[in-house]
């Protein structure tokens, strides 16, 4: 049993001669096989025939326009492949561009006073309560503080001195500091939020 | 017949190196060398007889105002069909861009109940084929109307679209499934016609 596949080849010419001859060979007996391949050469067949042919001139009619230099409609070829890629790499660079300008040329803001960092330290000693602070809550405290640095530049990531001296309030309520930190939370959610609106 | 009494008979490559020196005339022998093949070619991929010889004409024309970019390390009628192979697709690019138009009339699926009902005549055949050519996509038709009309083995195909001759096979493979199914389900709706 031959597959499809050998047997195109086969009407190809593209099998090696003895695999060619072996077909025939069993084509010759095996009537089934001989209508397959002449199935198969039928519908080869039929992708042929029925070009048109140059109408009479055509060749002196292209040497005519050769002769007449260069058609703009000629040289102006498409591109070969889309280009959308391509836009919207540009639109992307662009943009990316216009992002860096503006981020470099956009006034520094200063940093926040002193006082104001010490200020901020202050209310939270203020509001923590006697429970002494858990490794978490340490944690949870310097990241708000960190967060709240980036997001509004107010204030900076606390230095080891000042986190030691947020440390050293052990005896502070737990209730106070989760309502310090969810205030601080959402304060900061809320800063999101209005400066995605922007 | 006059050129072959004026010209002594050149191979492709005298012939494209008079191209390069502006020699309109030397076009001309190529031309008339492989029109035929190549109205043949564009028509197996665009499909309308209308438009084949004003594809043919532009590019011939792009084999005379481009005829450097033939770096000659492949064979010329590989260059020449590549050329062609690319402006016919550009042709069908150009095309479904505006408003579509009926294919070959003549190229169209007989009605229903004109066929034998006992399978399909190889005349009829090769008329289903041809209409069904149409409907391929221009990926397999290239390849078929390379290796069917043009003759070129798997080989000079795949030199012919810079692809793997593993890619040709499968093309033209699936190609042919995808006319034999249809023409088997042709066949098929003829006879479930013909049978009370």
């Amino acid at each position: 049993m031959f597959d499809e596949a050998t047997l195109w080849k086969l009407l190809d010419r593209e099998l090696p001669p003895t695999e060619a001859a072996r077909i025939e060979a069993a084509a010759r007996t095996d009537p089934a096989l001989a209508e397959r391949i002449a199935h198969l050469r039928a519908i080869k067949d039929g992708v042929l025939g029925d070009a048109p042919t140059p109408s009479a001139g055509f060749a002196a009619r292209v040497e005519a326009r050769a002769r007449e230099g260069t058609p703009f409609q000629v040289l102006a070829e498409p591109p070969r492949r889309s280009q959308t890629w391509l836009k919207v790499a540009a639109v992307l660079l662009i943009g990316l561009g216009i992002t860096n300008l503006y981020v470099s040329l956009r006034p520094l803001r200063a940093d926040p006073p002193p006082d104001l960092v010490q200020q901020r330290l202050d209310d939270y000693k203020n509001a923590l309560s006697d429970a002494p602070l858990t490794a978490l809550q340490t944690r949870q405290i310097r990241a708000v503080l960190v967060r709240h640095d980036k997001e509004d530049e107010l204030i900076r990531q606390p230095t080891a001195n000042q986190l030691r001296d947020i440390l050293a309030l052990e005896k502070r309520s737990r209730e106070k500091i989760r309502a310090v930190l969810s205030n601080e939370q959402r304060a900061i959610l809320d800063r999101d939020k209005a400066d995605n609106r922007k | 017949m006059l050129m072959e009494m004026t010209r002594p008979v050149q191979d492709d490559l005298e012939l494209v190196k008079l191209i390069r020196q502006g020699d309109a005339a030397a076009l001309r022998v190529i031309v008339e060398r492989y029109q035929d093949r190549l109205f043949a070619l564009i028509y197996g991929i665009v499909r309308d007889r209308q438009e084949v010889e004003d594809v043919a004409q532009d590019v011939f024309l792009k084999v005379y105002l481009r005829i450097n970019s033939f770096d000659e390390r492949s064979k010329f009628y590989t260059w020449l069909y590549r050329v062609a192979v690319n402006a016919a697709k550009d042709h069908i690019k150009k095309r479904s861009r505006r408003p579509a138009v009926a294919l070959d009339e003549d190229a169209g699926l007989p009605a229903q109940g004109d066929s034998p009902a006992a399978g399909a005549s190889t005349a009829e055949t090769r008329r289903i084929v041809r209409a069904e050519i149409a409907a391929l996509p221009v990926r397999y038709r290239e390849v078929l109307t390379l290796r069917e009309l043009e003759g070129l083995s798997y080989t000079e195909v795949a030199a012919v679209l810079q692809i793997s001759i593993g890619t040709v096979e499968s093309r033209l493979h699936r190609a042919r499934k995808q006319l034999k199914r249809r023409l088997d389900r042709y066949v098929r709706r003829s006879d479930s016609l013909e049978t009370p």
